[in-house]
Order: structure tokens, then C-alpha cells, then sequence
């Protein structure tokens, strides 16, 4: 599979084809319980395994920081203005405190796309290489996302403490961040990356290649549809605070249900109204009932 | 400076909870009446099946 093909494998395709296009095939038929070679269930169901105790780990130790008040230094405003530590110290803990969130939150939703290469690597060279190379685009895109982020709600902070009308009405901030990322549910950019998230084999069939270069390639590809499907919601999260765990398990439950599940395209369109609604009333409080 | 913490201290109530309460009540309302029709669904081709007029299964 080391050139492009449009479409994902079918029928048409499965006899012939390069050893990995056999090996994609052969993961794809251990994935759905159908035959395949000696061995290769066993690479996917246990990375599966893995990376739900990984979940479980940070879902553990987000858990410890809430009880243990620890979870304050992960959110946005106490890095911004309320912490003691050095800059480059409360950065690192903010960017630490959000990984453990992402490994809680984002984690499940990529097992799919994490059992498929698993499979396919583990008879090519290096796969440990090719394995690491695909998931640190995915940790780095959402990093870089988290500091995007983070520098928004500086430029917002400031306008706070400029703007008297504003501050008066802050409520309006968590409002309209929660009336966007439902209106981001009905936009095809979500729908396109929904699309993509779902059905990974088509992005295998894509972006595989061999080597280390083709899976960061392919891990890039697969971030940035992370991210464009879940950058809304992840938002949100951010808004109402790393820590938040009623948040966390809220919006877990509906990016691993969007994008695993086979009622997940069915949750879109409700989770856009609730997300609206809950947004235009804060922001209809806050405006009736300004500070 | 706390977006939430301001506004929540100032009418006593934290608007991300707000917030959060009212999409679990959308969201949970929408999940119910799903599992309703599917039940529904399910529930309706056995009785006419086991019940058919003319004594048949």
C-alpha cells in the first residue's frame, strides 16, 4: 500500500496486492472476527487492552488531583493569573495536567485507528518506530491546541480587564463558547471529520505507507481529524476548566459515542441543540443579571 | 480573574454546572425517547405475529 488509493479495500480487492495491502486486509478480517493469520488478534485485542488501562490510568489521576485540590494548577485562569510558580513551571504542569485529560477523554475514541496499525506494523521493520511516530503527531496537534487555547483566553482575560460592559458579563464567555461549539456540530467541517474518524481502514487505506516517515504522515492526518471533530467540545473543556470531571465524562462519553459507535452520527445533531440551548441561557443570565 | 468562578460567586451558582445540567436533561431526554421507540419497535411485530386474526402464528 505504498501508493494512494482513493477508496478503501472491497471485495474487488482481496485477493493479490502488496504484503501490506494483504496485511491491512488480514488485520481488517482479525477486527471483524474473521479469518486471519496466526497472531494477529492477539497484537490488536492487546492494544486495545493497553490503551484502556492507559484511559483508566489518567481518568485515575485526574481523579487524585480533584481530591487531592491538586486539579486547580490544570486550569486556565490559575495558570494565567493566580499561580506562584515560575512561567515555565506552571506551563509544563498546564501542559501535563492537560495529556492526562487527553489520555482520559480522546484515548478510547482512537482505538480503532490504534488497533488497525498495530496489526499492520507488527510484521513490517521497526514497528515500535512506526507505532511511536504515529501517535506523537496525535499528542502534539493537541498540545499545540491546548496552547492555542491558552493564548485565546489571555487575549480574553485582557479584554475583561479593559472592558467594563464585558466584565460585568462574564457569564456571556462560557455562553457563547458553548452556543459555538453546538453551532460547530451542524457544519460539514465537523460532518467531514466525523466521517473520517469513523471509518479508519479508509484512512489506512490513504495514508499507509512504509517507514517511520509514512506513519507520521498518517498520524498527522489522523490528529487533524481529531481535532476537527472534537476541537469544539475539547473547547468547551477547556472553558469550564481541566478538572471538571462531570464535564470530562460528558464530553467523553459523547466523542467516544460520535465517533465508535454506530448510533454515534445519531447524538450529532442533539448534542448541537443542548450545547446551544445551554449557551443561550447563560447568556441570557448574564445579560438580565450583570454583576 | 476567573471566567467561571466570577460570575458563579456573584449569583451563587456555577454556570458550568448550569450548563452542564441542562445538556444532560436535553441530552437525556433525547436518549430516553430512542430507547422508547426502539422498545416500542421491538415490542410491536411479536403481538401481531402471536395474535393474528385468522388463529395462524
Amino acid at each position: 500500500m505504498a501508493t494512494s488509493t482513493p477508496h478503501p479495500p472491497t471485495d474487488r480487492h482481496s485477493r493479490g496486492g502488496t504484503q501490506d495491502e494483504r496485511l491491512a486486509r488480514t488485520g481488517v478480517l482479525a477486527l471483524k472476527g474473521g479469518p486471519a493469520v496466526t497472531g494477529t488478534p492477539t497484537v490488536a485485542s492487546g492494544i486495545a487492552t493497553k490503551i484502556w488501562v492507559l484511559a483508566a490510568l489518567c481518568w485515575v489521576a485526574t481523579f487524585a488531583a480533584v481530591v487531592l485540590g491538586a486539579d486547580a494548577h490544570g486550569h486556565h485562569d490559575v495558570v494565567l493569573e493566580e499561580s506562584t510558580l515560575s512561567w515555565p513551571v506552571r506551563l509544563a504542569v498546564f501542559a501535563a495536567a492537560w495529556q492526562v485529560m487527553i489520555g482520559a477523554m480522546m484515548l478510547p475514541s482512537t482505538i480503532p485507528m490504534l488497533e488497525l496499525f498495530w496489526t499492520v506494523s507488527a510484521r513490517r521493520p521497526r514497528p515500535a518506530a512506526a507505532r511511536t511516530a504515529l501517535v506523537a503527531p496525535y499528542l502534539l496537534i493537541w498540545l499545540g491546541f491546548a496552547g492555542l487555547a491558552l493564548a485565546g483566553d489571555a487575549a480574553v482575560h485582557r479584554a475583561v480587564d479593559t472592558w467594563e460592559w464585558l466584565a460585568d458579563r462574564e457569564g456571556l464567555i462560557l455562553g457563547a463558547t458553548l452556543v459555538l461549539a453546538g453551532a460547530f456540530q451542524f457544519s460539514s467541517l465537523k460532518k467531514a471529520c466525523l466521517a473520517a474518524c469513523r471509518s479508519p481502514l479508509s484512512m489506512m487505506w490513504e495514508h499507509y505507507g512504509r517507514g517511520v516517515r509514512s506513519a507520521w504522515r498518517l498520524g498527522v492526518h489522523h490528529a487533524l481529524f481529531c481535532l476537527g471533530c472534537c476541537w469544539a467540545l475539547m473547547l468547551v473543556m477547556f472553558a469550564t476548566g481541566a478538572g471538571s470531571l462531570a464535564w470530562m465524562l460528558l464530553l467523553t462519553a459523547l466523542m467516544v459515542g460520535e465517533k465508535v459507535t454506530t448510533w454515534g452520527s445519531r447524538i450529532v445533531t442533539p448534542t448541537g441543540i443542548a450545547f446551544i440551548a445551554a449557551g443561550v441561557t447563560l447568556c441570557a443570565v448574564a445579560m438580565l443579571f450583570p454583576q | 480573574m476567573s471566567i467561571i468562578a466570577h460570575t458563579g460567586h456573584s449569583h451563587g451558582i456555577d454556570p458550568g454546572l448550569v450548563a452542564l445540567v441542562i445538556v444532560a436533561l436535553i441530552l437525556g431526554s433525547v436518549a430516553a425517547m430512542a430507547a422508547l421507540r426502539a422498545w416500542q419497535q421491538r415490542a410491536g411485530p411479536d403481538t401481531d405475529t402471536h395474535n393474528a386474526p385468522d388463529g395462524t402464528h
